[in-house]
């Protein structure tokens, strides 16, 4: 295999790093991969962006910006690097990559991906209604549009500890009205409306991440979060095999008709239930343990971009662990006045 | 003893004891919740013990045997550590 592929989400800051650089990461250690990885981030600071498992990097337009400016830059990119295909890394910039996929696919830039319907069925404020129709519990889930709710939640059967959930990203469990109101400015600031509350459940957090071909669930990868950092994001997590987890995932797959990959949170309570928390549209930041369990996930995506046939991956391997480590890079001025400056870094 | 019986039954047909990984060491990793825990040597005989099949009566005969103390007593502690394992893996 010898793509040249471009790689969003490079930015790597300890508290919540982004999967682009452990998507590179698994590529680079899959053996049969030749090709050359482009990384796209949108922040000078993004980390990923200056590593060495990246041959050349870039910086996008914010979101906000929109599809269009997102299919000029990624054009230009193109004409340096004549790119074989993306992969989106970031929840708030599917949209726009949805939007030009067909775009980018005329001009021969493969991505795997799910339609914006399909995108919008999981968004936070619309998982209640999926899991209705799907048949999947989760959580009680409700939009905020007034602070005030807060203050008054008790009355409307909302007590504390509550979950309050930014509209594309972020959680945070709040123990009283003044840490929710905090938490909602919060939110919204940074991520916009709507605001979300979800009901705290007690148990244990397990994820999956997997494909999805348009029809079914492959290469499922579960893990167990054993140390977070402050924002919750895993710092050391280990590989489990949980069956009902993964027919869970399965049914969403399946229902939603998901093509791209995709993480699957939820919670299994103390009487064993499971309640999804949320879809990701994308591989985690953990996805490297892909590579650890055999089951080199951003591999086989290439494959299913490419139409190809899927490799048989081996029996899920349960009790490897991965812990994450900060380490700090060397970057000389240079590099760091491409990037800003040009937008570029090309070695 | 019924009660531990019982909940031995649960772990049993829930294949959850069988799934276990248990080295020599004492280790013990449970694949599904992730959670690891030790065990100490007398626990650690039960559990292969109960994985094989014994009854509990069986396993604490064979321990109040090993470890010299009365059938009362590993009885008793034998019923305690399955409540033990009721409560960390279901």
């Amino acid at each position: 295999m010898n793509w040249n592929v471009a790689i969003t989400g490079m930015n790597a800051r300890p508290d919540n790093p982004g999967p682009g650089y452990p998507v590179a990461r698994c590529l680079r250690q899959a053996g049969d991969f030749h090709g050359r990885l482009v990384g796209l981030g949108y922040d000078v600071l993004d980390a990923g962006l200056y590593h060495s498992h990246c041959d050349t990097s870039y910086l996008l337009p914010y979101p906000a910006a929109g599809a269009q400016a997102l299919l000029e830059r990624l054009l230009e990119i193109h004409q340096r690097e004549h790119l074989d295909a993306v992969i989106p890394c970031l929840d708030a910039e599917l949209p726009c990559f949805i939007a030009i996929a067909d775009e980018l696919r005329k001009r021969g830039i493969h991505s795997c991906l799910p339609t914006a319907l399909q995108l919008k069925a999981r968004n936070k404020d619309r998982l209640p209604e999926l899991c209705r129709q799907l048949q999947v519990s989760t959580p009680e889930t409700r939009t905020v549009s007034d602070p005030g709710f807060f203050r008054l939640s008790a009355g409307q059967g909302w007590g504390y500890p509550m979950v309050v959930k930014g509209a594309f990203y972020d959680a945070e469990i709040c123990y009283s009205a003044e840490e929710a109101e905090a938490a909602y400015f919060r939110l919204a600031a940074q991520w916009g409306y709507p605001v979300l509350v979800q009901r705290f459940l007690e148990g244990q957090e397990i994820n999956l991440t997997g494909l999805g071909t348009g029809h079914s669930l492959v290469g499922s990868v579960m893990m167990r979060k054993r140390a977070v950092t402050e924002k919750g994001k895993a710092w050391a997590g280990v590989s489990v095999v949980d069956e009902q987890l993964e027919r869970l995932a399965a049914t969403l797959v399946e229902g939603l008709g998901w093509s791209g990959p995709l993480e699957v949170e939820v919670l299994r309570t103390p009487s064993g239930q499971l309640y999804l928390i949320e879809i990701n549209p994308r591989f985690p930041a953990w996805v490297y343990l892909s590579q650890g369990v055999g089951r080199n996930l951003p591999r086989a995506l290439l494959d299913l971009m490419q139409g190809r046939e899927l490799p048989d991956f081996p029996p899920l391997r349960p009790g490897q662990m991965f812990l994450r480590h900060a380490e700090d890079m060397i970057v000389d001025l240079k590099s760091f006045e491409n990037l800003m400056m040009c937008g570029a870094l090309v070695a | 003893m019924r009660d531990a019986g019982e909940l031995l039954d649960q772990l049993m047909q829930g294949d959850v004891l069988r799934q276990l990984a248990v080295s020599d060491s004492g280790f013990l990793f449970d694949p599904r919740s992730g959670q690891s825990y030790t065990l100490n040597p007398s626990g650690l005989e039960a559990l292969e013990m109960l994985r094989l099949g014994l009854t509990p009566v069986q396993v604490a005969q064979e321990l109040s045997r090993r470890y010299e103390v009365n059938p009362e007593q590993a009885e008793t502690c034998l019923e305690s550590f399955i409540r033990q394992l009721g409560r960390y893996l279901t």
